[in-house]
């Protein structure tokens, strides 16, 4: 079929049109959102916390300089707050205050408090997946500081606290254990039955943030915050550890031999056995050894030292896992692996769990020896 | 020339001719033609002026007019009296110097020469050629020196024996045809041959004395190649006839020649080789030029464009080049080239994409540095489309898809600026196109001088002067660069005019646009043809053999096989080279053994 050229000019001047293209904004006249935080206000309110660039700091920042943060003569950023009944309208009421077209699509750190209540946190994820310019993609993560403390810490390192945790949370294998969380993922979790939703506690501290705790939740509530060791031996089962390090001591006693940079592969299964559910974690290690005592380094050692550490680290795990499952949350997932296969066992699915005897295997591996740079 | 001015509004100066140097006209001369009337006109011109209330300047234009018209005719009288017909020569010297005279003798560069025949009998005749456009050297030593030294038999005294003994052996003239046919020999006047008007012989000797001042064979300017040929063309038929039969020394090389041009007759070749390339194409071109009705032909375009099914495509169909190698090369894929009279530029058919993205320098080097240039050459079309509207784009409607960090920088680069990015993008390519252009009119020294003031000075000032960022100077240099690494100058066009397009579709609906204009580009160019041959082959229909010599540049002894585009009569163009390593440096050996 030939299109006559003028039905082509007509369609193409209308979808020129209708495109909108004069309400475009050229990026430096948008107050583009790099962070934001959801605290508790008094009345069963919540504010809304934004961080904003300010153009002082985005030129330091395009040459290559830093800044003093909010606090210093050229701050950095600034941050815009607002308070309302629900995000929807704090969010609003801070986008009032702003002095250009607030920009949700950067916006790469969302903050939630802990003291949100279990309501209130509900409906903070809920707005944030309804919000159509949010970038999905944000990191997500949770805090027990006020908003003031939280939002106006300036790490040195970073002169925006929200590329501090873009180049902490982008580099994966640079933590101990990946603690990332996504707005993305965390819907996923939170809309997906048999798994409860985890995210990291952000702790201002004097070098920057602390990431290296787990916070659990049960159903949009505060289950537990995790200690870093249990945080550790979970974020093994999870498959999130990538540079993680041990003291094995029970190969020469008194001398403790540093397993380092060990990087872990889990897989977690389930198997229905007579009506008893047993929960299953395959560990699979790769590790370094720093240092051997003088002719010591032999394979038989080696390989006690790989059992050791095998033994140690299942006896750990194991641990971890059956707290969460007291606490009757499941961050691992069998209950999305058993559920799926078993649609309608929702209900029954609770009193298996927590009745689930929990099997870890681990296999490791030292494959190199010798100092790490 | 009435009635459009008066400066001419004397009578039309006579040519230069020269003295007449007969020593005794024979008694039977006529009076030449159209003098008579001249004076009557001449005379009658002063009671006119007193009678009629006219303006006398446009009075003596029409006088002149009609003096000319008047020799003019008098002049084919004779020939018709004589012939029957009006366009013949009768052998009438008298009548051919009145004809020519009040024709093109008024050119200060038309020479017409009365002159005598042999030492004793003296016979009249009538030299014409065009100043400068002739070899004096021939026409001098071979032709008038001859002609009048030569003594004549007492048996050569009838003008047909006369004419006999000056064709074959006065002349010493390397061509000498005759032409009794007035519109054909004042063509050949005009084109640089001599005309030679014997008295009483109804033929007029057309002697080949054709010398043109022409440019000397310099490089190629607009394709420079790094090594390998460098040979350009120049405006001379000849000279484009003599450097490809060089190149190409076969005798199936054929040049088929036409002529068009109303006024100018300009000469036109069709090269190909027969045996080789497909004869359809060949007799399509050929039809097609046959064509062609115009007036003037100055250069190829005027002709090129009008031999092409679809004339107003945003893709040039027509690859030229001034290349000599290049033609030929063409020319023994399969291709057929068109050759235009003083125009270096020669073009070839038919042509796809890839045609204009391929150069000789491709084949010079390695295969890697040929691929390797190639693909650079994409990544220039890809820059120069793209990389401005993409910043349109991702800084006005999709922020959301630039990583942080980067967008950061782009923010912080725009600060205080007052223009948008669309703006921005338009002010630096107006002045790309500015600064290209002037660098085309300007002199070669003074052009790359230009070219510093416009990167460095106003790109510097700009900036200062805070009209654009940082940023968009280095994207304007890309993009302005990539454009440059296009080989061909006329597909340049096309690619700027889809830049705009591009800009329009990213600035309303930002990458969704630009993927948008993307599909409608990649349509358009399969649903061009030229000459029955798809533009976008080998990519769109897929031809696999070809793609060996597409974006990548396949080893030398891969191309087995002519383009199958061209359709070629003899498919194979080589065999494949067998070089047997060790097993030769043996045969070698034993063989300087033995």
């Amino acid at each position: 079929m030939r299109m006559p050229g003028r039905f082509v000019a007509f369609l193409t001047g209308l979808s020129l049109l209708l495109a909108g293209c004069w309400d475009n904004r050229p990026i430096d006249t948008r107050a583009l959102v790099l962070m934001m935080g959801v605290w508790p206000a008094t009345g069963g309110r919540v504010e809304v916390a934004m961080e904003i660039p300010t153009p002082s700091g985005l030129t330091t920042l395009t040459g290559g300089g830093t800044s003093a943060g909010s606090q210093g003569a050229s701050a950095a950023y600034y941050v815009l707050t607002g308070t309302g009944s629900n995000v929807m309208s704090a969010l609003s009421n801070a986008e009032s205050m702003a002095n250009g077209d607030v920009y949700l699509g950067q916006t790469g750190m969302v903050i939630l408090s802990t003291e949100l209540s279990p309501q209130a946190r509900k409906m903070a994820l809920e707005a944030l997946a309804r919000i159509g310019s949010f970038d999905k993609t944000a990191y997500l993560g949770v805090t027990e500081s006020s908003e003031r403390a939280f939002m106006d810490f300036t790490p040195p390192s970073s002169p925006l606290p929200a590329l501090y945790f873009l180049n902490v949370f982008g580099c994966k294998s640079c933590m101990p254990v990946a603690l990332d969380q996504t707005v993305w993922t965390s819907e996923q979790d939170r809309y997906t039955a048999g798994v409860s939703l985890w995210l990291p506690l952000l702790v201002p501290a004097a070098k920057g943030f602390r990431i290296n705790q787990m916070v659990l939740f049960r159903d949009n509530r505060l289950a537990a915050i995790l200690s870093p060791t249990a945080t550790r031996w979970l974020g093994m089962a999870l498959g999130r550890t990538h540079k993680a390090a041990f003291g094995v001591m029970t190969i020469f006693p008194g001398a403790p031999v540093a397993v380092r940079a060990v990087t872990a592969k889990s897989s977690p299964s389930y198997r229905m056995t007579h009506g008893q559910l047993h929960l299953r974690v395959a560990l699979n290690l790769v590790g370094t050894v720093d240092l051997l005592p003088a002719g010591d380094a032999t394979a038989p050692t080696i390989h006690r030292l790989d059992t050791a550490l095998a033994r140690m680290v299942a006896h750990k795990v194991a641990h971890a896992l059956v707290l969460a499952q007291k606490l009757g949350v499941d961050p691992v997932g069998f209950g999305r692996a058993y559920l799926f296969r078993h649609p309608h066992a929702g209900r029954e699915w609770a009193r298996l769990y927590r009745k689930a005897p929990v099997t870890v295997t681990v296999r490791a591996v030292i494959h190199n020896l010798g100092d790490l740079t | 020339m009435w009635p459009f001015g008066r400066k001419s509004a004397s009578s039309p100066a006579p040519g230069p001719v020269i003295a007449d140097q007969l020593e005794a006209r024979p008694a039977s001369e006529p009076p030449v033609p159209g003098a008579a009337t001249a004076d009557n006109i001449h005379r009658i011109e002063g009671t006119l002026e007193s009678v009629l209330r006219t303006d006398p300047m446009a009075l003596q234009d029409a006088i002149a007019e009609m003096s000319a018209l008047s020799g003019r005719l008098e002049g084919m009288l004779v020939d018709f009296e004589l012939t029957g017909q009006l366009n013949r020569f009768s052998g009438s010297v008298a009548a051919a110097y009145a004809r020519l005279n009040n024709t093109v003798g008024g050119s200060p560069d038309i020479i017409l020469r009365q002159m005598t025949i042999g030492q004793t009998l003296k016979w009249p005749a009538l030299l014409a050629f065009a100043d400068g456009m002739v070899d004096n050297m021939v026409l001098d030593q071979d032709t008038l020196r001859m002609v009048e030294l030569y003594d004549l038999h007492a048996g050569e005294s009838s003008p047909e024996a006369i004419h006999r003994a000056v064709q074959y052996s006065m002349m010493t003239v390397g061509h000498v045809s005759t032409e009794s046919d007035w519109s054909k020999l004042l063509d050949e006047l005009t084109y640089g041959s001599a005309l030679l008007f014997v008295e009483g012989a109804p033929a007029v000797l057309v002697l080949d004395t054709v010398k043109f001042q022409a440019r000397h064979i310099g490089r190629a300017q607009s394709e420079p190649s790094i090594k390998g040929p460098q040979e350009a063309f120049n405006e001379i038929l000849l000279t484009h006839m003599n450097q490809l039969r060089r190149r190409i020394r076969s005798s199936w090389l054929k040049f088929d020649s036409m002529t068009v041009g109303g006024y100018t007759k300009t000469s036109v070749l069709v090269a190909h080789i027969e045996g080789l390339t497909n004869p359809e194409l060949v007799s399509a071109i050929k039809r097609r030029v046959a064509q062609v009705k115009v007036d003037e032909v100055q250069e190829l375009h005027q002709i090129a464009d009008r031999i092409l099914e679809r004339r107003s495509t945003l893709f040039p169909m027509t690859r030229t080049t001034e290349r000599v190698d290049w033609v030929a090369r063409d020319l023994l894929r399969g291709k057929v080239a068109l050759i235009v009279d003083n125009d270096p530029f020669v073009a070839v058919y038919p042509n796809t994409l890839m045609d204009f993205y391929q150069t000789t320098q491709d084949y010079v080097f390695s295969t890697w540095d040929g691929t390797l240039v190639r693909l650079v050459r994409l990544l220039g079309i890809i820059l120069a489309v793209y990389l401005m509207p993409l910043y349109i784009a991702l800084t006005s409607v999709n922020p959301d898809l630039v990583p942080t960090k980067l967008i950061l920088t782009v923010a912080g680069s725009r600060q205080g600026i007052p223009f948008s990015p669309v703006m921005e993008v338009i002010i630096m390519y107006i002045i790309i196109e500015v600064l290209r252009e002037a660098a085309n009119r300007l002199p070669q020294q003074l052009a790359t001088t230009l070219g510093t003031v416009g990167a460095v000075v106003v790109g510097t000032a700009i900036v200062k002067a805070g009209i654009v960022d940082d940023l968009m100077i280095v994207i304007a240099t890309l993009s302005a660069l990539g454009l440059f690494t296009t080989p061909s100058y006329e597909m340049t066009a096309a690619w700027r005019w889809l830049f705009w397009i591009m800009v329009v579709g990213a600035y309303a609906f930002g990458i969704f646009g630009m993927i948008l204009v993307t599909v409608g580009i990649f349509t358009y160019l399969c649903s061009l043809e030229n000459f029955g041959v798809p533009f976008f082959t080998p990519f769109g229909p897929t031809r696999i053999v070809d793609l060996a010599d597409s974006w990548v540049r396949a080893p030398a002894n891969w191309f087995v096989n002519r383009p199958t585009y061209t359709r070629p009569v003899d498919v194979s163009q080589a065999r494949p080279t067998h070089v047997r390593g060790d097993m030769d440096l043996y045969q070698a050996q034993r063989d300087a053994r033995q």
